[in-house]
């Protein structure tokens, strides 16, 4: 068996579960993860632990995310499919016997808010209110849960009774959440090190709006400088850098790079450079690389 | 003597000293000692310096394992081992989404400081709660199937397991030298 038929019958065994608990693996990382990767799907979040200011709405519930192709498309606290029409009775726009009606003479698969859009009962303003109430608005609550279960689903079917129609990326969202933070206890053991660098993981400017000491942070992007001297050259905390520096990987805007002390040998201090380890290897020949595959193809089947 | 050198990283616990025990024919070299810290918790020992293993499989031709240490503060040892690797060999545990982390801070370090061919093993692929590969790729900063470097299934304990992986590792050399001459005779 080659190295490919391995990975295929790897592959064929796979389910698609994504779970974990939010003290692993933060609800900015899943939010990142999910978009990188154009997820469609519904992520579940359970609290485990909550917390006093976190509004009781949200308090030991389930809280289900929607997402279509990496984008956040609608959020509830529920799966009943009620939720979008009890914001809108709510706010006095229309009754819900007269929403499942014009949503009756509609396709099934359009989402609800395009067909009410399209049948003149609300405006494209009153969708936006719709959509910040519905996700912009309690999501970024989220990011203070101390602990909880996320599962994401794959499999789950979009809920177009539930969708306005409107999409915002995860990640700008995840780093307004992270900007309202204010206890980070949860997530002090994933913040970037204080003797790390970050490099920019995207090409040019940033695309999200940043904030004014995450430009001052960003200034420092590519340019090898510890995040502890960052701290020092803008004379704020180290724990203020890593943070803002968090939201930034959470972005998808910078990464991580451990900084290690090189040590510096006779030929390295000759050639040595500030961001790449000079390697000092020959190249291995061919009979070298056919015999040793040989060999180690004879012990897989031994 | 022609000696291919390569290194064995992955967070702690990820199996890095388990595997060059199972490959190498030698008697590893290890230099566990007790936990005392938060590791102590995933388990008894860990490395503080790094393993050795070897595998010599003709006259003047051997394949030499060493192993990255577990703990971050030791961290002045990696520069050592990466200067003189030919390839690594990165280690993950499928079901820990907590370790991904970790993994991605030594994957961009890897990519950023030594550029050289990598394999990712993904271990623990049969348990309950482990991701599936291409998520753990995009967990780690892979996002796009196009130059993502090999992805395998890993039992450190089985040695067809690791030198399954092993060659994944040096056919990635092998390709990743065979394009370096290319471009050197194209430069040419």
């Amino acid at each position: 068996m080659n190295t490919h038929q391995v990975w295929n019958e790897y592959s064929k065994g796979e389910a698609m579960k994504i779970t974990g608990y939010l003290s692993e693996f933060s609800l900015g990382e899943i939010f990142r993860f999910l978009e990188q990767g154009q997820k469609t799907g519904c992520l579940s979040i359970k609290p485990i632990q909550t917390q006093e200011d976190l509004s009781s709405t949200y308090e030991n519930q389930e809280y289900y995310i929607f997402f279509r192709l990496g984008q956040i498309v609608a959020a509830s606290p529920s799966l009943d499919h009620q939720g979008l029409q009890d914001l809108i009775e709510r706010r006095g726009w229309l009754r819900k016997i007269t929403i499942q009606r014009l949503l009756s003479l509609c396709p099934r698969d359009l989402p609800s808010g395009v067909c009410l859009k399209a049948q003149g009962a609300l405006d494209p303003a009153q969708l936006q209110l719709l959509f910040k109430q519905q996700v912009l608005t309690p999501i970024p609550q989220l990011f203070s849960l101390d602990e909880g279960w996320f599962k994401f689903d794959a499999h789950h079917p979009l809920p177009y009774e539930e969708m306005t129609g409107l999409s915002a990326s995860p990640m700008e969202i995840a780093v307004a959440g992270l900007r309202l933070l204010k206890d980070w206890t949860a997530l002090m053991d994933k913040l970037p090190l204080p003797d790390s660098t970050i490099v920019s993981a995207v090409s040019g400017q940033p695309p999200y709006h940043l904030n004014s000491r995450e430009w001052q942070v960003w200034e420092h992007v590519n340019s090898a400088i510890k995040l502890k001297d960052i701290a020092t050259a803008l004379q704020l905390p180290v724990l203020e850098v890593q943070k803002v520096c968090f939201r930034l990987m959470v972005a998808g805007l910078v990464e991580e790079i451990a900084s290690i002390a090189e040590v510096k040998t006779d030929n390295a201090k000759a050639n040595s450079s500030k961001s790449e380890t000079k390697s000092e290897t020959t190249e291995i020949s061919s009979s070298f690389l056919q015999g040793v595959l040989t060999f180690l193809r004879t012990t897989i089947h031994v | 003597m022609e000696i291919m050198r390569i290194v064995v990283t992955g967070p702690v616990g990820s199996g890095k000293s388990t595997f060059i025990r199972t490959i190498s024919e030698i008697e590893a070299v290890d230099t566990d000692c007790k936990a005392t810290d938060e590791v102590a918790t995933l388990k008894q020992k860990t490395t503080v310096a790094m393993d050795f293993g070897r595998l010599q499989f003709g006259p003047n031709v051997a394949l030499h394992l060493y192993g990255t240490p577990g703990q971050e503060r030791f961290d002045f040892m990696w520069d050592i081992l990466i200067r003189r690797a030919h390839a690594f060999i990165l280690l993950v545990s499928s079901h820990r989404p907590q370790d991904f982390r970790a993994a991605r801070r030594i994957s961009a370090f890897m990519r950023y400081r030594a550029k050289i061919p990598m394999v990712i093993g993904l271990s623990h692929a049969d348990n309950p709660n482990a991701w599936p590969a291409e998520e753990i790729a995009i967990a780690l900063g892979y996002l796009s199937p196009y130059g993502r470097p090999p992805m395998v299934p890993i039992n450190a304990l089985d040695p067809a397991s690791v030198a399954a992986a092993m060659v994944a590792l040096v056919e990635a050399y092998a390709r990743h030298q065979a394009s370096q001459l290319n471009c050197n005779a194209l430069a040419n």
